[in-house]
């Protein structure tokens, strides 16, 4: 029930500022920008709007969407909660577990991430991107995403409790590493040979290649193409696990530190 | 006191805390440079990807020096208004006797000096690190255009801040759907001619489009091909368009402290 009411508030939060259909466009037109910036990289450079490394990088962006939007909105969470709203106290008090409470959240907004998803994929057609979707296995791979997001989710958020600022920015940081280190819009194999080995720790560099098996119907990435679907499952399995646990245990640490530094409801007026 | 005398030590005492808050909190160097190198690098290889030619990789590292200083608009201008009333000093600066343009004019200009640090962090990454090469055509256009692109960017920063201050919480919401989208319009990374006169003409309102229109011309003389107008008809628009948007601040200012006073609800928190 408390999930159920989690999820409630962090939609009406982010949108009961505007109406449903103006918050239907903010929802779409911030993603629908950040593709358009892709495409146009690419246009310049090829002098055409077609290709398999518009696909890749389309595709790849689309997604990232959900990741993105997810973690720094998420990052905000306890910022506001503490500060803004002044409500940390209340919630901390209440019968509800607060990471129960974060959990409910971030699902909601892990919701709400897909509907631009679905718009961009569709608004895609017009690129003549070629899609070759795999139901199943993209609904298996976005249910496994689901967890280690939202365990990045979590992550951001302890980290959150003991700090007086950088909210946003912790979230962002997040997903600037997966941005650039997971192959989201260019292959892996591009990436130095250092960069490559940080990469394959990454879950979202599975779930990357997933998604695009998933899409596309093949993984273009050289470095990536040569692992099994059953293996690229197993990593991205197992990564979230250990992602998810890690996060669990972060979140606990940094919970039982703001206790005991007295600094749970800290206000820094940043 | 003299009244000249009176703003200028408003200016001065709203830039200090924007200039010595860099000394104070300097886990800045890391979240605010290290974050925008994140994406530079990415779009770096977006186009290493592409095979494109080099300066391409110019763009980026030019689009992300200027992108800094668009997000210090919308975050420490657009909304610091909004900001100043959550943490009550709005009506501090309301009831202080000075011009209230001083106190957006001292944002703008501690933001300048502080954002301008960041700025030349980017790009002394981008040199070193992906060893971009800027050749400078004309110095003196050079720090003409990016002078007017600032003078232009932060008048509508303080147009923005009075405007957010009346939208409220909306303020919030309508920052981060102008990151991206403005990205894109005002080709951040890539040359605005690419979306075509119309779009390109559209987008101009941005003083970003224009100003990054100038000096990728005047930096990589090699894509002047891909310029959008000539860099001295860019100037004069960005001129013409920094006096435009601090007209605009002061009418939007005395509009918020006017209907403030009308509906009592300037200073209400949560709004």
């Amino acid at each position: 029930m408390s999930l159920k009411t989690s999820m409630w508030l962090e939609f009406q939060i982010e949108s009961n500022w505007t109406s449903p259909f103006i918050f239907a466009i903010y929802n779409i037109i911030k993603p629908v920008g950040a593709a358009l910036v892709l495409v146009a990289m690419f246009y310049v450079v090829a002098g055409k709007l077609t290709g398999t490394a518009l696909e890749f990088m389309y595709v790849g962006n689309a997604f990232y969407m959900i990741l993105a939007q997810t973690l720094f909105s998420i990052g905000w969470i306890v910022h506001d909660d503490r500060e803004h709203y002044a409500t940390l106290r209340y919630l901390y008090i209440s019968p509800t577990p607060y990471f129960k409470y974060l959990f409910g959240r971030s699902i909601a907004r892990y919701v709400l991430s897909l509907i631009p998803m679905v718009v961009l994929l569709l608004l895609g057609l017009t690129f003549k991107i070629q899609y070759r979707i795999n139901l199943l296995l993209l609904a298996i791979v976005l249910l496994l995403g689901f967890f280690f997001i939202v365990g990045t989710a979590l992550l951001i958020s302890g980290i959150n409790l003991l700090t007086a600022r950088h909210g946003g920015a912790i979230g962002e940081a997040f997903a600037g590493i997966f941005y650039l280190a997971s192959g989201v819009v260019f292959p892996v194999s591009i990436l130095p040979a250092w960069a490559q080995q940080i990469a394959l720790t990454l879950p979202t560099t599975y779930w990357f290649s997933l998604i695009r098996i998933a899409v596309l119907g093949n993984e273009p990435d050289a470095l990536l193409s040569v692992f099994p679907l059953s293996n690229l499952i197993l990593y991205l399995v197992l990564l979230s696990i250990v992602y998810f646990a890690a996060a669990f245990l972060v979140f606990k640490l940094a919970d039982g530190l703001a206790r005991k530094l007295g600094i749970l409801d800290m206000s820094t007026t940043y | 006191m003299n009244t000249i005398l009176l703003n200028l030590r408003a200016i001065r005492g709203r830039a200090y805390p924007r200039v010595i808050g860099l000394m104070r909190e300097p886990s800045w160097i890391f979240w605010e440079t290290v974050l925008p190198v994140l994406s530079i690098a990415a779009f770096i290889y977006v186009y290493r990807s592409l095979n494109a030619p080099a300066m391409y990789e110019g763009f980026v590292v030019l689009g992300g020096v200027m992108t800094t200083y668009w997000l210090n608009v919308l975050w420490s201008m657009a909304a610091q208004l909004y900001w100043e009333k959550e943490t009550a000093n709005l009506q501090l600066y309301l009831a202080a006797p000075m011009s209230k343009m001083s106190i957006l004019a001292g944002m703008a200009i501690g933001a300048i000096v502080s954002t301008t640090l960041r700025a030349c962090t980017i790009l002394i990454i981008g040199i070193f690190i992906f060893h971009v090469n800027f050749v400078v055509t004309s110095p003196l256009l050079l720090i003409l255009v990016f002078i007017s692109t600032l003078v232009a960017l932060y008048g509508m920063g303080m147009l923005f801040a009075s405007l957010f201050l009346m939208w409220g919480r909306e303020a919030w919401y309508l920052n981060n759907l102008l990151q991206e989208p403005v990205y894109f319009l005002s080709g951040q990374y890539f040359p605005v001619k690419a979306l075509g006169a119309v779009i390109a003409s559209a987008a101009s309102i941005i003083p970003l489009t224009l100003g990054l229109d100038a000096m990728r011309q005047i930096l990589f003389p090699e894509s002047a091909s891909w310029g959008f107008l000539s860099p001295w008809i860019e100037l004069l628009i960005l001129v013409l368009l920094g006096v435009f948007f601090i007209i605009c601040a002061k009418y939007a200012l005395d509009k918020v402290e006017y209907l403030g006073k009308v509906k009592g609800t300037l200073t209400m928190r949560w709004q």
